[in-house]
């Protein structure tokens, strides 16, 4: 399809499917984007109070037992120097307070755009056997970790058009049912097996047949929809193929209650069973000349020999002619 | 036959979707998830030579408590021609609290210290490792310091009132003359409000805010320009002052010439007026290169 024969219509509706899709792709590019923030943020938190807790050991960090207070100034002094080292790493938290002392140098005194987006924060508590030393570190809020990817925009895009073309070429049933409603219909032939009738798919009317010309008249049209350049000739055998086939039917016919006689020799009388097969498609395809030659076993031309090459194969019919209902 | 087609292609549709359903939640979550380096430790920081001075492993440590010196003597001690000879590398430390000056001298770690003698003597450093003075710095007076009044050495006087001291132990004007002095006069944390801070300078604040009624420490020549000299009581006039230790276990005289010189000259640059003055202990009498 060229890009002048889209209708506007066909570009509304490529732009909403490539919507929903960029909606979808973004929401699960987004949950992974979740999934990453949370497992960096974690990973940070736990490096942090890893460093923090083996330097308490050697940092002035007061003790209530020891009755001694908080060295403000090492702590402070401390926290700067573990600031800059992780902003150096790349780590996407920050200390804000230690044990109730405010860090100076790398937080109070940051840019305020950069403070801001620091904006949630997570406490840690750190137990030991004398002490108990509170942490306050600033992290970005998740939100903050979800960005629109350029990739989901672009595979949006890409990914609409066969979805679009799927739609133009398959429609959806309701669709599918109005457009038909809106062209002009043509006659089909429509096999039911439980009613042993024939139709043509144009009037209410049902046509029958004697079971053998109708099981033959069936495994003929499967075969030659099978079987399109195959040679089916009245002076030979009919092949082994087509007869498994009309025993198939008349099995399924004996099945469906229709029969209980014993099954026929398909390959006895054939020109009687077309003649049947014939006169039936007439009655049903009659107005219809055009569909009926899809349907119609071809009558031999001329005499001799010119008769003896004669085919009787269904040599147009497709698949997408025929419906067989309760096959 | 049909059914199984239709089957097979409706799993390998299904297929295709979970596959790009996986991709976009891996996209997503690489974009944001990155391995974080460990961080490395923040405090108990030594500082070395620039370069190794030799092959030798052996190096000199050397452990200080004040920090405005620090630089000046690595640069001194590293450019020294003795120690350059005698050791590979200078490993200077600067502790940030009793607990670090007790472990670097109470196991011996240090070559030389800069201390006060009443923490090598505690535990009898100087005669398990050897501990030598070598240098030493005046020695002070411990007061008792207030803002609106002289403070009174009586019981009746310092009932009820509100002093500051250090909170570390093995400071002597600032925590164990004035506690020695309280206890004389039957006071301790039970009948006075004592309340600590971390170091000189924070006592001084908290006196200027009025946290405190009274702080103990030395009188500092800044002090002057602050505080009235009125309004203070000497509680001991002869506080020994910080100390230079060498770790003699060997009779390595050079060293101790060389690091006596490295001493000197290094005091002479700090910016504290109370290290400028150094008193050589024994001074050699032969000049080492």
């Amino acid at each position: 399809m060229k890009l002048t024969e889209i209708t506007h219509r066909q570009w509304a509706g490529y732009l909403l499917i490539a919507a929903m899709l960029l909606t979808v792709i973004q929401g699960l590019i987004s949950l992974g984007q979740f999934a990453g923030y949370k497992l960096t943020y974690h990973h940070a938190i736990d490096n942090i109070e890893n460093r923090i807790s083996l330097d308490s050991a050697y940092l002035d960090i007061g003790s209530r037992m020891m009755n001694t207070p908080v060295n403000q100034s090492a702590v402070r002094r401390y926290a700067d120097r573990l600031n800059s080292e992780i902003s150096k790493l790349d780590y996407p938290a920050r200390v804000v307070t230690m044990q109730g002392v405010e860090i100076e140098n790398t937080w109070t005194q940051m840019a305020e755009p950069a403070r801001v987006a620091y904006s949630q924060r997570e406490t840690i508590l750190l137990t030991s056997a004398e002490q108990l030393i509170e942490v306050t570190v600033a992290m970005r809020p998740w939100y903050a970790a979800l960005s629109l990817h350029p990739g989901a925009i672009i595979a949006a895009l890409l990914l609409a058009i066969p979805v679009c073309r799927q739609r133009i070429r398959s429609p959806h049933p309701r669709r599918k049912a109005l457009t038909a409603e809106k062209e002009p219909s043509q006659p089909r032939l429509i096999i039911n097996l439980h009613t042993k009738t024939l139709h043509n798919g144009m009037c209410d009317d049902d046509f029958t047949m004697q079971n053998k010309p109708f099981c033959f008249y069936v495994a003929l049209v499967k075969y030659c929809i099978d079987n399109p350049e195959a040679q089916l000739s009245h002076h030979k055998d009919v092949p082994a193929e087509l007869i498994q086939a009309a025993n198939g039917v008349f099995a399924r016919l004996i099945e469906l209650g229709h029969t209980k006689r014993k099954r026929p020799d398909f390959n006895a009388n054939l020109d009687k069973t077309l003649s049947e097969i014939r006169s039936t498609l007439e009655e049903a395809f009659g107005q219809y000349a055009q569909a009926k030659e899809k349907y119609y076993p071809p009558r031999a031309q001329g005499e001799g020999s010119r008769s003896k090459q004669h085919s009787f194969t269904l040599t147009n019919i497709t698949a997408e002619d025929v419906e067989i209902i309760g096959n | 036959m049909d059914l199984k087609r239709t089957a097979m292609f409706r799993f390998s549709k299904f297929l295709l979707i979970g596959m790009i359903a996986a991709a976009c939640f891996g996209v997503g979550f690489f974009q944001k998830f990155y391995e974080l380096l460990v961080i490395p430790p923040q405090i108990g920081h030594f500082s070395t030579c620039p370069a190794p001075l030799s092959g030798n492993r052996e190096v000199l440590n050397v452990y200080l408590t004040e920090t405005a010196f620090a630089q000046s003597m690595q640069e001194q001690l590293c450019n020294n021609p003795v120690v350059k000879r005698q050791f590979g590398n200078v490993h200077l430390v600067v502790g940030q609290n009793d607990y670090d000056t007790f472990r670097y001298i109470n196991h011996g770690v240090s070559d030389l210290a800069l201390v006060k003698s009443n923490v090598v003597e505690a535990f009898s450093a100087n005669q398990i490792y050897d501990y030598h003075e070598i240098a030493a710095h005046a020695s002070y007076s411990a007061y008792f310091i207030s803002l609106r009044e002289k403070p009174v050495l009586s019981k009746e006087y310092l009932l009820g009132k509100k002093i500051g001291l250090l909170d570390y132990p093995s400071s002597r004007s600032g925590n164990i003359v004035p506690k020695t002095v309280l206890q004389s006069l039957g006071l301790n944390d039970t009948n006075v409000n004592i309340q600590y801070y971390s170091s000189h300078q924070e006592l001084r604040r908290a006196l200027l805010d009025g946290e405190v009624d009274i702080i103990s420490s030395y009188w500092a020549v800044d002090d002057n320009t602050r505080l009235s000299r009125n309004y203070i009581t000497a509680l001991e006039d002869n506080v020994s002052g910080m100390r230079w230790y060498l770790k003699m276990q060997k009779r390595n005289t050079d060293l101790r010439c060389a690091l006596q010189n490295v001493i000197e000259n290094a005091t002479r640059t700090v910016d504290k007026r109370y290290y400028q003055q150094v008193e050589i202990i024994d001074r050699c009498s032969h000049e080492t290169n």
